[in-house]
Parts: C-alpha cells; structure tokens; sequence
C-alpha cells in the first residue's frame, strides 16, 4: 500500500469501526467500501474484525446469577435507608455543633446511665435476607423485646443491643431478643452469635441463654454458639460467667478459654432440645470443634469472597479441599454451609447438572428449614431454565412446604405457578394458593390472569 | 467486501426510540410511554418497588458493562452496588435530558472509574479466571475461550482508561459514538481517535498472542 493507497488503507481502517451508526455519509461510505473491494490488505482486516467483534462480545458477556441481582438489590435498598454521608456545608456546622456538644456533657454520663436513653436493640447491617414476623429487616430497623430474628443460610446480621453491645448472627440462626435496654438477653436456639461488649456500669447485664445454660457478661469480647447437639462460649477478651441451664453455680470463663454447656433434655427454653451426648465434654478443654469452626468460618470467607469476585473455580477449590481435608472433623454446620456454597460455585460456574444435584442433597431431615428451602428453590430455578418444568414444579413445591413462613416462600410459589403454567398444566389451584397468602405479591397480576382465562381443554 | 455488510453484520440494530445493545437487550430511550416513567415516578416518590424495578431492568446491563470496563480483580458486585446507589440518590437531578439508560450509564462509568484507578488491576492466574458463560462444552473448548479471555482482558487492562472505556463501550457494548463521547463527556473527534488506537494496539498485541490470535482466527 502506497501513495494515495496508502491514504484509503489509513481512511478505512480508521472508519473500521466508527461508522456503524451510520455517522459517515452514504458517499463516503461508499468510496471505503470501493477501496476494501480493491485492497486485499483492508479486506483481510475488515474480515477478520468482522469474525473477531462477535466473538470478543461473547467472550466477554457476563451474566449475573439470580441470586446475585437479588443480594445486590437487598445491600442497595439497605444503603440507600441508611443517611446520605454530610456534605460539605453540612461538615462546616461541626465545630458549631462540637461547642453545643461539649455544653451537654455534663449531662451525658448520667443520660447514659438512664434506661430511657437507650435504645434496645437495632439491625446495623446485614447480608442475605434477614426476617423477624415474615418480614425482611432493614439497616437501622429497630428491634423490640419479643422480636425473633431469622437468619437462613448464607446469610449474617450485625445487631446493636443495648448500650456497646455489638453482636454478629451467622446463618442460618434463630435469635429470640429479651429483656430490656439496660438488661438486655439474646435467646440462642440455633446458629452462632459473636459479641463484642464495652465495659458495663453496675446495674448493666447481658445474657446470651442456649438450649443448655446461659452466659453473663463480665468480659468484652466472646463467643456463644451450638456445635452439633452441644453449645459452648469462646471468650477472646475479658471473662464471662457461665451457668448451666439448671444450676446457678458460675462457671468463670477467662480470655483464651472455652466452656462447654452441658445440654439438658429437661430445659424448659426448648421442647425439642437436642438427645444428651452419652459422655460429657470436658468443661475447661480446649474444644476442638469451635477451632475447626473458626478455620471452617474462614474458608467460608475466602470462597465467598471468590465467588463475588465471579471465580467459582477458586471457590470450588477450597470448598472441596476443606471438606476432603476432615470428614469427621468438620462441623455439621459447616459442612451444611459449605455444601451450599459448593452448590452455589457449580451454578456460577454453569455446571447446571451438578449443581442441581448438589442443593436437592442439601434436602435432609436434620438440615435447617432455611437451608432446605434456599437449596429446594436454587434447584428449582435451575431445572427451569434448562426446561424441565415438571422437575422445577416440584422443587419450587417442596420448597414452600419445607418453610411456609420462610424468606422464599413467595419466590417458591411464584416458581411453582409459572413452572405449572409454562409446562401447560392447569396453575388455577397454585394461582388461587398465591393469592391467598400474597394478594399484593410479586406474581399476583400473572395469578389474576391465569385465573381469569378459559381452563385448557380436559384431555 | 462491503464495508456496509460488515456494519450490518457486527453493529446493532437502532431506531429513533429503540436501541438494542444486545439481540436480546433493548432499552427504550426516549418517549413519554418509556417503561423506566413510572418506575422512575414511583422511585421518586419513595416507593421501594420503584426502585426495585429500576435495579431489575438495568442491573445486569450495568454489571456487564463494568465487568467488561474493569481489570480482572475488581469486586464488580461491589461496585455496580456503588454505583446504584449513586444512581438513585441522584434520581432527583434527572431532567430527562437524555434517556434515563444513557444518564444511569454516565454515572456508573464514573463510579466505575473512580474505583479502577484506586486498585490497580492484579495477576489473575488461569486458576482462578472466571470462566465465560459462551464457554464450548468440551473441556478443551473452555480452556481455549478462557485462555483468550484471559489474553482479551490483559490486553484492554493495559490500554489507557480512555481507549478502554471508548472500546468497551462502542465495540462491546454497542453504543453508538455520539453516545460513547456524552457518557465520556468527549468530543466525538477526540472519541474517533482514541477508538483508532484501541483498535490498533489491541490488533497489534491480538496477533502476538496466540491463545487470542487462534481464538479470533487472526493471522500472525
């Protein structure tokens, strides 16, 4: 290519790939298109974008998992609940504000001391969908004595209770919250509850009650949780006092210590509390399974936190690795955690088959009600998708039965009605179900409409 | 070869009110029956299935586009729920200038950006590349796509910002060069030349590689 050539090549290689929109006039275009008919060289590059841009679109789309869009819109509507970060202007009023403040101070030591200036209890933050009366909670609700919190699988909850008392609730969880402001309990039945609290004045308490005894605070920072059919307190700062749920004898539990709860059949806090071990734990030992629950809980992060960053081969890597790693040693909750995070890795990894296998073998007796029905519905939105709308019926079904009141009850239901309205079968009953338990859901317009066309012909 | 054919071929379809950055991915952008007019009311009214609608429309569109915008490495979910929330605590400043899929692009590019010079783009081993949903079915066919994806996604982390956000979005995401240099906020000369450049380095590089170069069908 030389000369005047040369100048078209230039022409038409810079237009390649700026003139689709029609920007270039029909003229112009023209004389390109001249060109690239006379010029070998421009027509081997125009053909080879020509392959290359398709091929480079589909390589670098990405999808976005269901469940992915619904996280990221639940953590979006919690940020937008939460106040606008002050503005400039609104900054320059701080010191005006600090002069007001440092006026008050007096007052506040004693307004601290008061019940009435503190609040109970609040969600800070959460991750998942957490609910208390079949609702989900938001950023900065506020809690009141009464209040059963639930957190499936997957999902944690950062709660403000009291006054300096933070504590973290890890899926799936069930938290009963008590008492009042300035004696606040946090009834346990299952999960595993992190508290971090600052000093208390005299009259302060704060209970942690298990199935099995109950804990007092005197330290800063511990840990209360059940390990199978067992519950212990881990304290990291300061000391505890442990009680057993029949005695009143204090067991003190130091920085670095572990105290096992011995589970009683007879406790009045649980009717179906979990058979006694035949043997005892060791009260003061260093118990090994809430160590392992620590390297469990970090394996948990390190693939989640691949799988956010859309790597579920790394994801699976260490979700597989842990659990060939201790068979025996790994906790019944982590592997139940794990296993749904595997799950989660096929999917994200588009390993469909696989993973629908993996979340119907979540669908055990002694699996959580939240668990059972994240893992049922997963599965049933998979089979949907590949078309087997039959096999998604029934698992978006199972679904809803194993938790009526559960955060994907309405979401399972839904499934099950356009599962049964896709495959062509008759949805009036499954319409007629979700309107009665959801009159203003999401699926309510689809509902009406299947209930107000004609019945397929019987066959 | 016509020029027009491969025009017709590789660029998306487009009408007055319609445009396409995907066959199967339409926006409405303009017009008083736009579907965004009444989530957009309800969201300003304070209503949160309003803005549940407009995170549901738009969110894998933006998700795709900042994937592709950002190196591998970047937390997208995080980002994309950034800029979410940028978006609709804006919602009151939108005058309906231009289509509202046009104003919530300019600020996820922005939030995007902003976060993408504050991390710097790292190593992303074969390991732990996330694999492409076009991926073929045979293991040696996603080895291949990964491996040219990886090749891609080097190359375009190391073209400047500007070249990179005129190439994703022209090229990849289908928007037409007017539109790329309003959500650059660049003239459309300037636009033009940064895509001539992008298009040339990334051929240039394409074809020294040769996971790409064999994925592409180039000739070295």
């Amino acid at each position: 290519m030389e000369g005047i050539a040369m100048d078209a090549c230039e022409e038409t290689l810079t237009a390649l790939l700026d003139e689709r929109d029609g920007r270039v006039g029909a003229g112009h275009g023209q004389r390109l298109a001249e060109h690239v008919r006379t010029c070998p060289t421009c027509a081997r590059v125009v053909d080879e974008w020509k392959t290359a841009i398709p091929k480079l679109r589909d390589l670098t789309t990405a999808s976005l998992p269901d469940t992915a869009l619904r996280r990221m819109e639940n953590e979006v509507l919690a940020s937008l609940a939460k106040p606008v970060p002050r503005s400039r202007v609104q900054r320059l009023w701080i010191p005006v504000a600090v002069a007001a403040g440092v006026a008050l101070a007096i007052g506040v030591p004693l307004a601290l001391r008061s019940p009435t200036a503190v609040r109970f209890a609040r969600l800070q933050s959460h991750w998942g969908t957490v609910l208390s009366g079949g609702h989900p909670l938001r950023d900065g609700e506020a809690l009141r004595p009464g209040d059963i919190l639930f957190v499936p699988a997957d999902a944690e909850a950062s709660l403000a209770v009291g006054r300096g008392v933070d504590s973290r609730v890890l899926g799936p969880a069930r938290v009963s919250l008590e008492g009042d402001p300035v004696h606040p309990r946090l009834r346990l039945d299952a999960g595993r509850v992190f508290v971090r609290v600052e000093k208390r004045w005299p009259e302060e308490t704060l209970r942690v009650q298990t199935l099995h005894g109950h804990v007092e605070v005197r330290g800063t920072c511990f840990v209360v949780g059940y390990e199978g059919d067992r519950s212990f307190v881990r304290v990291d700062e300061g000391e505890v006092a442990a009680f057993r749920v029949a005695g009143t004898e204090a067991f003190p539990v130091r920085a670095g210590e572990t105290f096992w709860l011995a589970p009683s059949p007879a406790s009045s806090l649980a009717p179906s509390a979990p058979p006694a071990p035949s043997v005892d734990p060791p009260d003061l030992a260093v118990p090994p399974s809430p160590v392992e629950g620590d390297a469990c809980d970090g394996r948990i992060v390190i693939a989640r936190k691949a799988m956010r960053a859309d790597k579920p081969q790394k994801a699976l890597a260490v979700i597989e690795g842990a659990l060939a790693a201790g068979d025996a040693r790994v906790p019944t909750r982590c592997q139940d955690e794990l296993g749904y995070l595997r799950a989660e890795a096929l999917r994200q990894a588009g390993e469909n088959v696989r993973a629908i296998a993996a979340f119907k073998s979540l669908d055990r007796p002694n699996a959580t009600k939240a668990m059972r029905q994240n893992a049922l519905y997963a599965a049933g939105q998979l089979e949907a998708r590949r078309g087997n709308q039959a096999q998604a019926g029934h698992l978006f079904e199972r679904a809803f039965s194993a938790y009526p009141d559960g955060a994907l009850a309405e979401e399972s239901l839904a499934g099950l009605l356009e599962a049964q309205d896709r495959s062509g079968g008759t949805a009036q009953a499954t319409a007629r179900r979700y309107l009665d338990r959801f009159p203003s859901g999401m699926a309510a317009a689809r509902a009406r409409s299947i209930l107000s066309s004609p019945l397929p012909p019987s066959r | 070869m016509d020029l027009r054919t491969l025009i017709d071929l590789t660029f998306v379809h487009r009408d007055p009110t319609i445009l396409c950055v995907e066959a199967d991915v339409c926006l409405v952008t303009g017009g008083s029956d736009s579907p965004d007019q009444a989530h957009l009311q309800a969201a300003l009214a304070g209503n949160p299935d309003g803005y549940r609608q407009l995170f549901r429309r738009h969110a894998p569109r933006v998700y795709r586009l900042i994937r592709r915008l950002l190196p591998p490495g970047q937390d997208v979910e995080d980002i994309v729920q950034l800029a979410f929330v940028e978006i609709f605590r804006s919602l009151p400043t939108f005058r309906g200038e231009s289509s509202f899929a046009t104003w919530l692009s300019c600020i996820a590019l922005r939030v995007a950006m902003k976060k993408a010079r504050r991390g710097l783009p790292r190593f992303v081993s074969l390991d732990d590349e996330a694999q492409s949903p076009v991926a073929g079915d045979s293991p040696e066919a996603r080895l291949e796509s990964r491996r040219a994806l990886h090749a891609f996604q080097r190359i375009l982390a190391g073209l400047s910002e500007k070249r990179r956000a005129v190439f994703v979005l022209h090229v990849l995401e289908g928007h037409p060069l007017d539109e790329v240099a309003v959500l650059l906020d660049a003239k459309v000369g300037a636009v033009k030349v940064r895509l001539h450049d992008a298009r040339r380095e990334i051929e240039k590089q394409g074809r020294h590689d040769p996971d790409l170069r064999r994925y592409l069908g180039w000739k070295e």
